[in-house]
């Protein structure tokens, strides 16, 4: 049986609240961006449309980050379409010597361990490879992010390797 | 030995050491104080049904199989304009935010549900985005009612509102996570909200919710008004102000430990535990009024009032001590009771009425001694009132005794007709407050969807395919078929309500990718092991209906030879498990009637004492009984609890009485002077008692709450059925017994 819708979705909320919460503005130093991540503090909400082959149609998450020990920060995140929910929580930290940021992350769904953001000129390019431990498949995840005044934007795009099969959505995140 | 069993050695004890247990009663006091602020009162129903029998263990297992349904929360939109794509888009956002609630694991609403989608892999939402026209939307929501049986039961069939479900977080919904959910859901309902939509919510978190906030308000208002009027009659009886204080004292300072004692012990009040209160209240109420008489009595009679102290300890606190004893007993017989719920009751009577004891004998004359330091006078006289029916009560039990006696007879046997014909009832809607919204709301979902209370049947399917064999998913057509001809056609849904779309041609595994595994799981476990057939009723469907759907699906079952089928469902829980408690109570304290009569004889070591006692602890009981059996009120939860308290007061009344009784029949005193004596001695304080008790109760009769305002009216009828069989039945069986009693009140270590 395959389930490359469900791990598409699945996997959505993931990355899309990692890369809201890598965002973070790039012509900064590593000291300001660590601090940069306090501004992060809040509740956010983002909506945006589920692209598909033949169909599209709506997905809403919500984020809310508080403050932790040092200078990291809590999140806690769901993501929403019809029918299905999904949800990811932890911790997120900038790291100076390696110069990015790492957010370790357990989620409602299969997904768990340590996302990592780096910095392009203005914008934060995210990349994950994961592969679906039940039915094999092989996804690439990318992802661009632009951070401007209050908003959030995320361009985000799921390709499952093995059917070719695309799915990609834009959500803008406010508070 | 005492008829006390020498507890009432404490109170001389007190007396001797006083700083030492002064310093005791302070500490205590103080530790109880600062518990105050701990003081919760847990709503989660659960806790009073855990282990109490099969019907709990087969809900406990169908939630560990499909999840926990007890804490579901209904939320019923309704719009003029329904049919407007602007309105269904709103509303759309709203189930988004609904499933983004930190507190929801699933939710359940047209928006919710998807069906395969056409020509490819994969599943749209059943409900489009993208609808343009209100025909178009009627169309698909007509088409949703016609086609899918889960949508039949949210989507009104005018189309002008349906019905969404929230899923709660079960770890994230207790204690006050719940209150916390309610609260966000009521700060969406108001932002979507408008002059076009309107949204309520309803459900058993909401009921508990009411159910709580009535029954907090309810004890704390009722408590404050009753001690109020409490003191006013003590006031108005002892006609002095702080004669009255004093007597208010002790039940203020019994109930401060009682709640200190179980919150340290149990952490949380429960429904049943929060009666103990008023029972300690009651109790100790009693019991400072017959020690604050004797004390005055004794004072006023030219005893040094610290003299009197200690007298009034010898002569009424072995009998408060046996009153202690007789009622934990009655409480310790409810512990033999299945069920958590019912044995922290048991364990929170017995630790209350102790409590209530050690009040008695420890506080209550440290604070006397302190008042006669401060100056205090005893009033000349107690209030005429108190006194007047006295000397009618000589009178007639006089003149009338083997009337009156055969009378009582007569009657205590009548009322054994009442007493067994009596049959346990329960309907969770006479626990909501009056005038609740959330009562109302699921009127109206009664109304427009035919409700959404739940009732499952669980079956075990024999192969195990997580997407069901051909075999299986045709015992879940049957059992889907069997709970549908119980409860009307399309108020089922199961794994074989997607009929419709295998009719289009896809197959099982398709479909139930397409529902999700949210839904899915809510129809077959994961693993292919059992499969759920869910039935909706309306949510005011009472027990009685209840069990007669149940009694017929399962005969259905069983004709059809479906093996393993358990019908279950928290309404089923309630209605089955609720009465088996009332019945174990009931029982219970018949069992413990009879115990307690046993130690009245052993006590008095006279059965023949025992024996007159039956029909004064009897006669209110019964007598409320037959209230319940002419009002149609049936034994229910609280009704059981005010007959408890009912043989608690009756018992009190009758062992102040009968010590009375045999010290003046050990003073020498013949028959009818002995009873006259302690119908003197002991008249005024019972009738006072009753009037303050009564005065105090009054007020809540007019509680919100049904249930409350019912307990209300028993305990204020037992007090006056018990006061009767204590100042008119027991003297006149006395005196009516004539040479049967001679030999009694033998006590030698009572003295007048």
């Amino acid at each position: 049986m395959r389930k490359t819708k469900l791990f598409s979705i699945t996997i959505l909320p993931v990355m899309i609240i990692s890369s809201a919460l890598i965002s973070i503005s790039p012509a900064i130093s590593a000291p300001e961006n660590a601090e940069l991540l306090n501004s992060y503090i809040g509740e956010w909400k983002g909506s945006g449309k589920l692209n598909r082959a033949n169909n599209t149609e709506t997905i809403r998450c919500k984020l809310s980050v508080t403050p932790a020990k040092g200078s990291k920060i809590n999140y806690k995140g769901k993501c929403a379409v019809a029918g299905a929910n999904f949800s990811i929580a932890g911790t997120m930290a900038y790291f100076k010597e390696k110069k990015r940021y790492e957010a370790v992350m357990s989620s409602s769904t299969s997904f768990s361990g340590v996302a990592i953001g780096e910095r392009q000129k203005d914008s934060i390019d995210f990349q994950l490879k994961d592969r679906n431990s039940e039915t094999g498949d092989r996804f690439e995840i990318k992802s661009n992010i632009e951070l401007s005044e209050e908003v959030i934007g995320i361009d985000f795009s799921v390709v499952n390797l093995t059917t070719k099969k695309v799915i990609s959505t834009i959500i803008p995140f406010s508070k | 030995m005492s008829i006390g069993f020498g507890f009432e050695r404490l109170g001389i004890f007190t007396l001797k050491y006083p700083i030492a247990v002064a310093i005791v009663v302070f500490a205590f006091s103080a530790l109880c104080v600062s518990m105050l602020p701990k003081v919760t009162m847990d709503g989660d129903v659960l806790r009073i049904y855990k282990n109490s029998g099969e019907e709990f263990n087969r809900y406990d297992e169908l939630s560990k199989a499909f999840g926990t349904f007890e804490n579901d929360a209904y939320i019923l939109v309704k719009s003029s304009n329904l049919l407007d794509p602007k309105t269904i888009s709103k509303l759309r956002d709203l189930s988004f935010d609904l499933e983004l609630s930190s507190y929801a694991v699933g939710t359940l609403s047209p928006f919710s549900l998807r069906r395969p989608a056409k020509g490819e892999d994969g599943s749209v939402p059943a409900v489009p985005e993208d609808m343009q026209s209100k025909e178009e939307v009627a169309k698909i929501l007509t088409s949703l009612r016609l086609s899918d049986e889960i949508m039949r039961n949210l989507i009104s069939e005018d189309l002008s509102g349906f019905v969404m479900i929230l899923f709660p977080n079960k770890e994230l919904t207790t204690g006050s996570g719940e209150a916390e959910m309610l609260d966000e859901l009521r700060a969406l309902a108001l932002e979507y909200s408008s002059d076009e939509i309107e949204i309520k919510i309803t459900g058993p978190p909401v009921w508990k919710s009411e159910m709580l906030a009535a029954s907090i308000n309810d004890q704390m208002t009722f408590s404050i008004i009753g001690f109020f009027v409490g003191a006013l009659v003590a006031l108005f009886c002892l006609r002095s102000f702080w004669g009255a204080v004093l007597a208010t004292l002790t039940p203020f300072i019994s109930v401060l430990w009682v709640i200190g004692s179980v919150t340290m012990l149990f952490g949380s009040f429960t429904f049943l535990t929060n009666v103990v209160v008023t029972l300690v209240l009651v109790i100790a109420f009693a019991e400072s009024m017959y020690f604050c008489f004797t004390w005055l009595r004794l004072w006023r009679e030219g005893m040094e009032p610290n003299k009197a102290i200690i007298e009034t300890i010898i002569r009424v606190t072995p009998a408060a001590a046996l009153t202690s004893i007789t009622t934990m007993v009655a409480f310790l017989s409810l512990a033999i009771t299945q069920g958590q719920g019912i044995r922290e009751f048991a364990f929170s009577g017995v630790i209350a009425v102790a409590v209530a004891f050690i009040t008695l004998i420890t506080f209550l004359p440290l604070a006397l001694k302190i008042s006669i330091k401060l100056g205090f006078k005893p009033p000349k006289k107690v209030n005429i009132a108190v006194e007047a029916p006295i000397p009618i009560a000589k009178f007639l039990t006089k003149k009338y005794a083997t009337i009156i006696s055969v009378l009582s007879l007569i009657v205590m046997l009548g009322l054994l007709y009442p007493h067994f014909s009596l049959k346990a009832n329960f309907d969770f809607k006479d626990y909501l407050p009056k005038k609740s919204q959330a009562l109302d709301t699921a009127k109206e979902i009664d109304a427009g969807v035919g409700g959404v209370a739940p009732i499952y049947i669980k079956i075990p399917l024999k192969d195990g395919v997580s997407s069901v064999t051909d075999g299986d998913f045709l015992t879940i057509q049957n059992v889907h078929k069997i709970l549908e001809d119980n409860i009307g056609q399309g108020k089922v849904i199961s794994a074989a309500s997607f009929s419709s779309y295998s009719e289009l041609g896809f197959s099982r595994e398709r479909i139930f990718k397409a529902v999700g595994p949210f839904l899915k799981r809510r129809f077959v476990t994961d693993d292919g092991e059992q499969a759920l057939i869910t039935g909706f009723l309306p949510t005011l469907t009472s027990s009685n209906d209840l069990k007669i759907i149940v009694e017929n699906t399962n005969n259905a079952l069983a004709k059809a030879n479906i093996e393993g089928a358990q019908v279950s469902g928290f309404n089923v829980l309630m209605a089955y498990a609720s009465t088996d408690i009332i019945y174990s109570l009931r029982n219970g304290l018949m069992i413990a009637v009879l115990v307690n009569i046993l130690i009245i004889g052993i006590a008095f070591r006279s059965w023949r004492i025992a024996l007159v006692s039956v029909v004064p602890n009897f006669l209110p009981i019964l007598g409320t009984e037959l209230y319940l059996y002419a009002s149609g009120s049936g034994l229910q939860l609280t009704t059981v609890i005010a007959l408890t308290i009912a043989f608690g007061i009756a018992v009190d009344d009758t062992i102040h009485f009968l010590s009375a009784y045999t010290r003046a029949k050990n003073d020498g005193l013949n028959q009818a002077e002995a009873v006259s004596k302690a119908l003197e001695n002991v008249g005024p304080a019972l009738i006072a008692t009753t009037l303050i008790l009564c005065a105090g109760v009054f007020v809540i009769i007019f509680s919100s709450l049904p249930q409350i305002a019912l307990f209300g009216t028993l305990t204020i009828l037992t007090f006056i059925l018990a006061l009767l069989g204590d100042i008119l039945i027991l003297p006149a069986l006395l005196i009516a017994g004539g040479r049967f009693f001679k030999f009694s009140g033998d006590t030698k270590n009572e003295k007048n």
